[in-house]
């Protein structure tokens, strides 16, 4: 028995003693109940405002900041305390006067108090490439449950506290914030804020290359967790990575985010008219729904349309709702495939996968199912066969399973969600015509495809 | 349905692996419970959004085992668990020591390295997965997956030998 097998069976056997029977809700809503009233009578005999306790909690009633608040997840990370930076940091006016400035937070249905100015801090602050930028960390409460904010606010160059707007939050656990804005016309910006005694990697670019990876552009390394750079005009997200070490220990490793803007209204992630036509090439299919599915696919692929084809490889119904399956062939021979289901306004994408260019008409592609409307997992599968093919076969863990695909030229079976498996077409004379895993279902789309192997099909 | 019932229905399937990996990453079951509680209440105030999300279960997972790491930092105790289940054949109770030795030596490690390895090895998420979980890259869970299993063989070994001379 290795340590692996003998930490499994260590940890299913302690995870045995916990008893978990009973109702869950029940017990949730009980804990809840007994939660606030034990909350209650702790301060009933300091505030007898506490009466009136519902309201607190709707965030109706202040609590003053000394009452001590349940604290949720969000507690404070290594930038609440980090000093500022940023070529504002000894603006000591101005910094006070974005204290009282910090506004509460307005989440759907509750008002997040600021509860202790004093308690904000200002991990970065400056004028840079064009805009005023500060990052707070903001100490809040709902009610009794406390928790912090990570804030940027933005503004024109040298803008009073007043003059100075929210423009998105994290967490204020988060170890690594960055702000990315960027325009057709117009230079953007770049901050990543990072604990000062952390390293900055930062790769703007990517390609998709032939062999079915995704080649990021060399990265430029800064010191002290500090990134500001201004960025050209750029069309649409360039795809920008961000890598942080911190002792030796990467602990961030994703994209930059981005906020896009053009004065034109062009959206180069829209496929035209004949790319449309093009693409179906003959099928019937509601040609809005397609529009929007590939306009997504361009987006989340960070390509635009202009000079990239894009082939439906399969259209039909997955519950009852219209589906598709269809790729893109960027420039370079890569060969991106998505699957959605639903409608020009509601859908959801099923799968996004990056194919090597060579074979990738050939190949078979499959891909697992979520319960619809929730994010449980299924073990249905749909699979869509190449032309051509006489025999299509799912293999797992034991024999391969023979597949008939319908008449839409998909096949539904089954599959354990987590059961690794790959499908198989194979020709009129017993040939492989291709292969392709059984990628898992992923848990965050925000990454470009191809850059884990949960979304290609090569290591 | 009323507008939370599919809350309801996420509580009621996801409570007990929470509580489960919760008490593994704590080694506290009363702590366990206030930390899926908590994790679960957040995402209730925040429900409608979260529940568009493609994995909501991902979100809790992640507030939770965020709140886990900064819980431990301010405990000076921790429980320690007794194994009573399913001892084999043979000596009855050479396993359970031997499991008890490896969740004792799993609680002397870092907080983010075991919370990796109860998320890898008992909650069986993918190293993507993980990362997400943790908030860090798929490499840093890899590392300290690899770091974590090595300490635990280190701690386990010796006091597995000793015991079987003692035998």
């Amino acid at each position: 028995m290795n340590t692996e097998t003998t930490l499994r069976d260590a940890l299913a056997a302690g995870a045995r003693t916990v008893d978990v029977t009973g109702d869950p809700w029940a017990g949730f809503a009980r804990r809840e109940r007994t939660h606030r009233r034990r909350r209650r009578a702790r301060l009933a005999g300091v505030a007898a405002v506490l009466a009136l306790a519902g309201g607190v909690q709707a965030g109706v009633l202040p609590l003053p900041a000394w009452t001590p608040g349940i604290p949720v997840a969000g507690l404070p990370g290594p930038l609440t305390d980090a000093p500022t930076r940023g070529n504002l940091a000894g603006d000591k006016a101005f910094l006070a006067g974005m204290r009282q400035a910090v506004t509460d937070v307005v989440d759907p249905g509750e008002v997040w108090r600021v509860i202790d100015r004093g308690a904000i801090t200002f991990p970065y602050a400056a004028d840079v490439a064009g805009r005023r930028l500060v990052l707070a960390s903001v100490p809040l409460r709902y009610g009794f449950l406390d928790d912090r904010a990570l804030v940027w606010y933005e503004g024109e160059p040298g803008a009073a506290p007043a003059g100075m707007r929210e423009s998105g939050r994290s967490d204020g656990g988060e170890p690594v914030v960055t702000y990315h804005q960027g325009s057709a016309e117009e230079p953007g910006v770049l901050v990543v804020v990072a604990p000062p005694d952390s390293t900055v990697a930062v790769s703007t670019g990517f390609r998709y290359t032939a062999a079915g990876r995704v080649e990021h552009s060399a990265p430029t390394s800064y010191p002290n967790g500090l990134v500001e750079r201004a960025t050209q005009p750029a069309p649409m997200d360039p795809g920008t990575t961000v890598t942080v070490r911190r002792d030796g220990e990467v602990i961030y490793d994703g994209g930059a985010g981005y906020g896009w803007s053009n004065s034109s209204g062009a959206m180069p992630t829209e496929p035209t008219e004949a790319t449309l036509t093009a693409a179906l090439a003959g099928r019937s299919f509601d040609r809005e729904i397609l529009r929007r599915w590939v306009t997504q696919a361009f987006g989340d692929a960070r390509l635009a349309a202009a000079g990239v084809g894009v082939k439906v490889r399969w259209t039909g119904t997955v519950d009852g709702q219209p589906a598709a399956l269809f790729t893109l062939h960027p420039a370079g021979g890569a060969v991106l495939a998505y699957a959605l289901h639903g409608t020009a306004d509601a859908y959801r994408q099923d799968l996004r996968l990056l194919l090597p260019g060579a074979g990738a008409e050939t190949r078979p592609i499959a891909w697992r199912l979520r319960a619809e409307g929730k994010d449980d997992p299924t073990s249905r599968v749909y699979v869509v066969a190449p032309p051509g093919t006489s025999r299509l076969t799912l293999s797992a863990s034991g024999p391969p399973v023979e597949l008939t695909p319908d008449a839409t030229g998909a096949a539904v079976t089954t599959l354990d969600p987590d059961t690794a498996a790959s499908v198989t077409a194979y020709g009129g004379d017993g040939s492989v015509l291709g292969s392709t895993p059984v990628t898992q279902l992923e848990n965050d789309m925000g990454g470009i495809p191809g850059d884990d192997l949960n979304t290609r099909v090569v290591p | 349905m009323a507008p939370h019932d599919d809350f309801r229905a996420f509580v009621e399937q996801h409570w007990a692996p929470l509580v489960r990996t919760a008490y593994l990453l704590t080694g506290d079951r009363g702590y366990a419970e206030d930390l899926v509680q908590s994790a679960l209440e957040k995402t209730h105030r925040r429900w409608s959004r979260v529940s568009r999300m493609d994995a909501p279960v991902a979100y809790v997972r992640r507030a939770m085992v965020n709140t886990a790491t900064s819980w431990r930092r301010r405990r000076r105790v921790s429980e320690v668990p007794l194994l009573l289940v399913d001892g084999p054949a043979g000596d009855p109770y050479a396993p359970v020591d031997q499991r008890q030795q490896v969740l004792a030596a799993l609680r002397t490690l870092p907080p983010r390295m075991r919370a990796v390895l109860v998320l890898r090895y008992f909650a069986d998420l993918s190293e993507s997965e993980t990362a997400a979980a943790l908030g860090c890259s798929v490499g840093s869970v890899k590392s300290q997956a690899s770091r974590g299993l090595t300490r635990l063989r280190e701690q386990i070994e010796p006091a597995l030998h000793t015991a079987l001379q003692r035998s």
